[in-house]
């Protein structure tokens, strides 16, 4: 089991010998002499004793050191600003530098063993543990790699029947949230730093006040919690003092999920679809296929097994959406519509599967969208599903519980479970309550745990101002940043991040985890049990013994260290799923909610598709990653369709207000092809004021026009343009294949019926192999001849391949400049194309590696042998031969190759050098850069079989992006077993190579894609 | 402390090795056999293709004081990478630092075969061990990721 | 061009003016170098042009310090401002080689009053194009892998790059280059030796001039030495620029990966070369008035050669866009497309005025004879070859394969100083060489002269 003695993170940083910072050059070291001191030293000097203090110096350790780093010390950090004096200095040692980097010898380097080494630890070889991560109360299975006790990289847990290998965006990034400098390092009063014993001090008055009425004055307020240890916890506290209140909010909630539930069957229910037993899928506006959608991981694996033209059954898939997602891309017929009108299509899809559809009149697009949908839904009862969005209100969801109990889904598609949620109130209305109470002065102690309601509350309610001014004689803050509301807390303590400290909690399916810290808090941060522990009156708690004294609990019995170990291997505890629950609907007829005028302009409030609700805005990762529609990093501009957009004269990147019953946020247009007409959509969580070096000032602030009364959209805005312009970053410029000289075959797809007829529509004869000057090499003699197929079909575009990719690879973030005139890092890409009619197009995916070329373009262009081919058929990258002329990314064909144009790697940070990949090296300025095939994992797997006298078996060894992709649309392995996955997909008729007419005989190939439209819709 | 906690046992030379043991606080060696931090090398690797300690490290035991006896130079790596044969030993040599390569003077028996020039030995540990050819491992990848 | 034994046949205007002797063309000549006083002409112009190297310098330093991001080269476009500049000053380089070399060849003999300097634009033209290769590559200090050393690293150049061949081509070029130079100056820098009345000049000169005392020994070592070089520079001029152009021609790149570069780059560089030998000639005779030396019949002749180098040139374009349709291949056919209707048409515009239409105008001996003109169409061309490079250079780069990964290129003031401080440091050169040199070859002009006729 997980021992945290060995965890010393004390040990860690002085572990000199760690390889956490390998680099492309000689490594420079902390403590360096910089130049100034070096010509102090030697101003004191003077004539012939100067040469001699001059040797001396050379001689000097710093000097050596000096001479060993690639670049003068804060030649990173500068700013475009050139200070003379600074420029100078620089400019004179990089010049020496340049004469003495390359040809000097090691720099001495100590190395410091354990005195007592951890039986189960092999230096340099890694460790796996299961543990869990949280979003929105949902827990997402996670196996997370440990290198020396450091984590280094997020896995899915592939035996969790909610991940099975697969994880979403947020969790992979995670781990760069644990090491993020920027995060709260110390307990904080008043901007004071202060101990944990302090604060308990300060807490003891006001408890003892507070027992004596019961503590009426006591409100905490957390966000949605599944973790049974935790609630139980709260529920103690609650026994405690029994005045006290427990509030919920989330601005990311469920509530309307929640009341619609209610309102069907009169209790919480928490509903769970198995998109494989689907043959047809309707979504209402529901983004299920996205990151932070409950339990979307498991419904892509699902959806995209279901989405398979070869298995003979591939299901249909509607959507109707207020916005462009990734699941509408997928969808065999969209129909964009306005938030406010898809509970009429709701309504009419319920009357028409009851009764279908009178005539063949229709007398909207929307009515004949729905007849179709019925008449396809009626045709397939027991085997399909209806979804509705979180943000569609109560009776949206009333009424799609009601069509699935009246196709019969209920018990084949759909499940009812109770909720995950331990505290399933409505959130709106508890924030509200809150802030009552406070305004009535109720309040005298208020802690806030892991939340930043300051920020992200209803902009009607004025918490920030509440908390401000209505002067609560204890405000504690628990969370992982010093944010907007710490700032307003007299007391902020620092959290513990989940992989420092103990926990568990619930996944969509209800299934308990324990989550289990990889290392000890990196600044003594506390945890949530912690706190709760102490507010309960108890002393110095550990989250260590709270769970574990929990699951005592539960588990009553001699086996509990079995039971315990056993959980914290498999990464969850037995018997802890939910079985599914009987309900019954109280009412098939709801009221049809009040239909906003035609005209009128409406707003969409959504989570931002990559930070979320702005909780992850100071994580590089994820504000360099490209949305998946609009490919927009670091910015969240207003979506608005092109017709709109024409109409108000607007183009992408103009600046407009948008003004909402008398309040104004002034933010960039970005025209996205396929959104809905008369409406617009924001993403939350940017425009953040205390979020760090990264995220704080990146973006717009989009939640002062959200009221508690309709969170999600609401009808009636005003634009007007202000004729200023705003550069944003996108990765991708074009989104389309069609040419003014043609369309450019890159993704190839076709209608199920099509591929029917013609299997093969996708190939392309390539060129004869001999088509070449240079003597092909035998790849087929060769044991392994590593190659990847890449499935279009089941790629749903949900970015995780590039966040995997960027924690395995060391892969640099560099920022929204460098991101807008080009220069983002990411190894592997997902293009998104469009095609068609503009303000309903049809939208692909293609996720884009370095294809591996065999005749590889770049490989005869560069000077230096930078990079050649491996006998395996890789395309070796030799990142310390690079001197970087940039001949080979003008020559690759696929634009794969990146290049360190400034020195975009962090190499001062303690915490970020931890967080690297030690077997990946760090890249330094100068270099080109580029996927691999994940070459470490594959010398690793090697190493392995050869000491083990055997081949690496099939499946056994995968790259990042494989092992992170909840679709399996990536499939990696050895193409010279023609058992392998990856060699029957390539005997796939749909098999096809991009830009094969190049001759460059790439191992990356992709699956063509495959509709499957009904004959209904086409006509 | 593994092996000193029964042989010299008092030795002075080792105190600090005790004291190290007894406050719990690390040694801090300087590292003599060092790669540039962009190789990548795996001892367990090549200790299984019968390439033996003091082939790199040198007579180690000989040392007073330990030193670097190769250059640990890519030209170096690539000498024994290009040729296996010439520098592999049988699986149970490879930790003998005084096992000497075969010679008509004292040959060398493995399987029951008796070799008298290290070539003949070489190139059939090099089939023994299922070693990569060479083209596989003079790869850049082998040691540059 | 047939101008072969003109001097025989006098009905064109003569090469030098009459009434010229031995002495006073040697006079006139090294009187520049020695006597006349330093105008304050001079001292602007050199001032200014040193200013703007030392702007060369401080761009070049910070981006040792910063890299390469602080130019424009982004992904896709990884060749910007450095390779066009490249490319650009290399060609120039050109003329000097082929009046030298091969009008020398060809006994040319008209090519006499305006070898030297052309030879010395040419070393310089070469040293600023040298500069680019070594500063844009993103790790500066690590520039010489390309050179095959025996290393410990145990690996060679990868010989297949045209980026190796490049090495070779210029370096050599730069080589040979500047021996022809330094070996014609021999005599001359002998008879500055003589004439100077200066201590240090004399031994600057004397040493300069290697002991020459112009023995008839002397002269038949020069002569062959002479003929020797001229032998190996002649298939530089050709093959320099052909090897500059498989930089682009072996690339995979759409608009690069065409058989015509070799030649259609030849041509250009004649062109540019020409034109920048009649931006420094034209000026140049007029201030040190050389009207006798550099006649109207070089201006002709250089013309000529502009307008035929020109003709290829077009005929080069011409090409390239027949080709992008006749091939059918989607993406060649694409670049055509973008180069006329892309973001950087104007550009392309540019170009095809520059180097196509207005060059026409040669076509008027009237135009053709007329210094001022002659000037600013040599601008106007140079500016049109540099226009090319760009066009060839970022525009096939922007947009190639993937419509996924078309990107745009934005110059920084980081390129463009980088730029024009070559231009700078360029013409310091220029003037410090026309201070301390003779720009016209002395005794090749005497060889002009009736009395140099040998009869038989």
């Amino acid at each position: 089991m997980f021992n945290l003695s060995s965890v010393s993170i004390h040990m860690k940083m002085e572990e000199q010998d760690d390889k956490g910072h390998r680099e492309a050059v000689c490594p420079g070291k902390k403590g360096a002499l910089d130049l100034d001191a070096a010509r102090a030293r030697l101003a004191e000097t003077k004539g012939p004793e100067f040469w001699r203090s001059l040797e001396e110096l050379a001689g000097s350790p710093e000097w050596q050191e000096m001479m060993h780093r690639e670049f003068p010390k804060g030649a990173s950090e500068w700013l475009d600003s050139v200070s003379r004096r600074g420029f100078l200095k620089l400019m004179g040692a990089s010049l020496a530098m340049a004469g003495m980097t390359a040809c000097t010898k090691q720099p001495l380097e100590p190395i410091v063993p354990y005195v007592r080494q951890p039986e189960e630890l092999v230096p340099g070889r890694p460790m796996f543990y299961a543990t869990a991560f949280t979003l929105g109360g949902y827990a997402s299975p996670l196996l997370v790699e440990s290198h020396m006790y450091r984590p280094t990289k997020v896995e899915g847990n592939d035996k969790h029947p909610a991940s099975l290998g697969g994880t979403d965006i947020f969790a992979q990034a995670s781990i760069l949230e644990m090491y993020d400098p920027d995060r709260s390092q110390t307990i904080a009063s008043l901007g004071e730093v202060r101990t944990w014993g302090n604060f308990v001090e300060a807490l003891r008055g006001p408890l003892s006040a507070q027992k004596a009425v019961q503590g009426a004055g006591i409100r905490i307020l957390t966000r949605t919690i599944s973790s049974p240890t935790l609630a139980d916890q709260m529920r103690g506290l609650l026994k405690v003092y029994p005045q006290a209140k427990w509030h919920v909010y989330e601005p990311v909630n469920r509530d309307s999920v929640l009341e619609g539930a209610k309102l069907a069957f009169g209790q919480p229910v928490e509903t769970q679809y198995k998109l494989e037993n689907a043959d047809v899928i309707v979504s209402l506006d529901a983004d299920f296929l996205s990151a932070g959608f409950p339990g979307n991981v498991r419904y892509i694996r699902d959806f995209a097994k279901r989405r398979d033209p070869d298995s003979g059954k591939m299901s249909r898939v509607y959507v109707v959406e207020s916005t462009t997602s990734a699941t509408g891309a997928k969808a065999d017929h969209r129909l964009p519509m306005r938030a406010g009108e898809i509970d009429q299509v709701a309504g009419l899809l319920n009357r028409f599967v009851e009764q279908g559809h009178p005539s063949d009149v229709f007398s909207s697009q929307g009515e004949k969208f729905a007849a179709a949908v019925a008449n396809d839904l009626s045709a397939h009862r027991g085997s399909s599903v209806v979804i509705a969005g979180d943000h569609q209100p109560p009776g949206v969801h009333a009424t799609v519980h009601a069509i699935n109990q009246a196709l019969g889904n209920v018990g084949k598609t759909v499940f009812y479970t109770d909720p995950v949620d331990a505290n399933p109130i409505n959130q709106t209305e508890s924030i509200k309550d809150l802030v009552a109470d406070m305004r009535a002065g109720k309040v005298d102690m208020l802690v806030i745990m892991d939340g930043n309601p300051a920020y992200d509350a209803p902009a009607d309610l004025g918490f920030a101002d509440a908390l401000k001014n209505t002067n609560i004689p204890l405000r504690v803050h628990l969370g992982l940043y010093q944010d907007e509301t710490a700032e307003l807390c007299q007391w902020h303590i620092n959290e513990a991040h989940y992989l420092e400290a103990w926990g568990d909690a619930r996944a969509c399916d209800g299934t308990v985890s324990i989550v289990q810290p990889l290392i000890a808090p990196l600044y003594s941060g506390k945890s949530a049990h912690e706190l709760v522990a102490t507010l309960a009156g108890q002393p110095d708690p550990s989250s260590h013994e709270v769970v574990q004294n929990y699951w005592k609990k539960q588990h009553s019995g001699a086996d509990f260290d079995m039971f315990w170990r056993k959980s914290l291997n498999d990464g969850w505890i037995e018997g802890t799923t939910f079985a599914p629950k009987q309900v019954s609907l109280k009412t098939a007829s709801f009221p049809a909610p009040a239909v906003p005028p035609p005209g009128s302009i409406e707003i969409n409030f959504r989570r931002d598709p990559s930070i979320y609700d702005g909780r992850f805005s100071n994580n590089g990762w994820l504000q360099e990653l490209p949305k998946p529609m609009s490919k927009m990093t670091w910015d969240n501009p207003v979506l608005i369709g092109p017709a709109m957009a024409e109409r108000l004269g607007l183009k992408s990147e103009d600046m407009i207000e948008i003004e909402l019953n008398g309040k104004k946020v002034t933010a960039p247009v970005w025209v996205q092809a396929g959104h809905p007409d008369n409406s617009i959509t924001v993403f939350l969580g940017y425009g953040r004021r205390r979020a760090g070096r990264v995220g704080t000032g990146a973006g717009f602030d989009f939640y002062p026009l959200r009221d508690s009364a309709d969170p999600w959209f609401i009808a009636g805005v005003t634009l007007s343009k202000t004729g200023e312009t705003y550069k944003l970053a996108t990765t991708q410029g074009y989104q389309t294949m069609d040419t003014p000289v043609g369309t450019r075959p890159l993704v190839r797809t076709a209608s199920l019926d099509g591929y029917h007829k013609e299997p093969a529509f996708a190939r392309e004869d390539e060129p004869p192999k001999d088509l070449t000057l240079y003597q092909p090499y035998p790849y087929e003699k060769e044991p392994y001849a590593w190659g990847m197929a890449i499935d279009l079909n089941a790629c749903v575009g949900c970015n995780n391949c590039i966040v995997a990719c960027q924690s395995e690879n060391n892969i640099a973030v560099v920022g929204k400049e460098q991101c807008v005139i080009g220069r983002h890092m990411h190894w592997i890409r997902v293009d998104a194309y469009y095609q068609g009619d503009r303000d309903n197009p049809k939208a692909y995916f293609q996720p884009v590696p370095c294809m591996q070329c065999e005749n590889a373009p770049c490989e005869v262009v560069c000077p230096v042998g930078a990079t050649v081919h491996s006998s395996e058929g890789l395309n070796d990258m030799v990142y310390n031969r690079c001197v970087g002329t940039r001949y080979c990314s003008n020559n690759c064909p696929y634009k794969v190759r990146r290049f360190n144009f400034l020195l975009f790697q962090d190499w001062e940070t303690p915490q970020l050098k931890m967080m690297r990949n030690p077997d990946v090296t760090v890249r330094s300025r100068g270099v080109m850069e580029k996927c691999t095939y994940c070459v470490q994992r594959i010398s690793e797997h090697r190493i392995d079989s050869e000491r083990e006298d055997r081949k690496i078996a099939d499946g056994e060894l995968q790259t990042a992006c494989q092992q992170s992709c909840p679709a399996n649309a990536i499939v990696f392995g050895n193409i010279n077993d023609p058992e392998s996955r990856v060699s029957k997909l390539k005997r796939n008729p749909r098999n096809y190579s991009l830009l094969a007419d190049l001759n460059t005989r790439p191992r990356t190939t992709y699956l063509a894609e495959i509709r499957n439209p009904s004959e209904e819709l086409e006509s | 402390m593994n092996c000193h906690s029964q042989i010299w046992t008092g030795a002075p030379l080792l105190e600090p090795v005790r004291e190290s043991f007894r406050s719990g606080k690390s040694l801090v060696w300087t590292r003599v056999n060092d790669l540039p931090d962009f190789v990548y090398f795996n001892h367990s690797i090549h200790i299984n293709k019968g390439v033996g300690c003091n082939t790199c490290h040198g007579p180690v035991d000989r040392m007073p004081l330990m030193y670097n006896e190769y250059s640990l130079q890519m030209e170096w790596c690539l000498d024994c990478h290009r040729d296996p044969a010439k520098n592999l030993r049988p699986r149970d040599q490879v930790f003998n630092m005084r096992y000497e390569p075969p010679s008509s003077l004292k040959p060398v028996t493995m399987d029951g075969k008796e070799y008298t020039d290290q070539m003949s030995l070489g190139s059939d540990l090099v089939k023994k061990y299922k070693l990569r050819t060479v083209t596989d491992i003079t790869s850049c990848s082998t040691c540059h990721r | 061009m047939d101008e072969r034994n003109e001097s025989t046949t006098g009905s064109r205007a003569p090469v030098i003016e009459p009434g010229h002797t031995f002495a006073t063309v040697t006079d006139k000549i090294s009187s520049i170098v020695l006597t006349r006083p330093t105008s304050s002409g001079w001292f602007v112009g050199f001032g200014i042009a040193f200013l703007l190297t030392m702007m060369m310098l401080y761009a070049i330093g910070f981006l040792f310090v910063r890299g390469i991001g602080i130019w424009g080269v982004t992904i896709p476009i990884g060749w910007g401002f450095a390779i066009v500049n490249f490319v650009w000053w290399i060609g120039i380089g050109h003329a000097g080689t082929l009046i030298s070399a091969i009008l020398l060849l060809l006994r040319q003999s008209w090519r006499n009053s305006i070898n030297r300097f052309a030879e010395a634009m040419t070393l310089f033209a070469v040293s600023a194009a040298g500069i680019f290769p070594l500063i844009h590559v993103g790790r500066p200090w690590l520039a010489y892998w390309l050179f095959p050393y025996p290393n410990s690293m145990g690996v060679w150049p990868q010989f297949r790059s045209p980026l190796i061949w490049d090495v070779f081509a210029v370096s050599t070029y730069a080589t040979i280059s500047l021996l022809f130079w330094f070996v014609g100056l021999i005599p001359d820098l002998a008879t500055l030796r003589d004439r100077s009345t200066n201590r240090a000049a004399k031994i600057i000169y004397g040493m300069l001039a290697m002991g020459w005392r112009g023995s008839a020994r002397h002269w038949d070592r020069y002569e062959t030495m002479y003929l020797l070089l001229a032998g190996l520079a002649t298939p530089l001029v050709l093959s320099v620029h052909t090897v500059v152009s498989f930089d682009f021609a072996v690339g995979i790149v759409p608009g690069w990966h065409t058989t015509i570069f070799p030649p259609y780059f030849v041509a250009g560089a004649i062109y540019s070369g020409f034109a920048m030998v009649l931006m420094l000639a034209i000026p140049i005779r007029k201030i040190y008035g050389l009207e006798d030396f550099i006649t109207e019949r070089h201006l002709q002749n250089s013309a000529k050669v502009m307008l035929a180098t020109g003709l290829i040139v077009a005929y080069g374009y011409v090409i390239e866009a027949f080709m992008g349709w006749y091939s059918g291949n989607r993406y060649d056919a694409f670049t055509m497309w973008n180069r006329l209707h892309g973001p950087y048409k104007w550009d392309y515009v540019a170009l095809l005025l520059c180097n196509i239409v207005i060059p026409q105008v040669l076509w008027i001996k009237k135009l053709r004879s007329n210094p001022l003109a002659l000037f600013l169409i040599s601008g106007v061309v140079l500016v049109g070859m540099w226009l090319e490079r760009f066009i060839i250079v970022v525009v096939s780069l922007h947009r190639d394969f993937l419509t996924s990964s078309w990107g745009m290129y934005y110059p920084t003031r980081w390129d463009w100083m980088t730029f024009i401080g070559t231009i700078g440091m360029f013409l310091a050169a220029m003037f410090l060489f026309v201070r301390v040199l003779p720009m016209i070859s002395i005794f090749e002009m005497r060889t002009l002269l009736p009395e140099a006729e040998v009869k038989e």
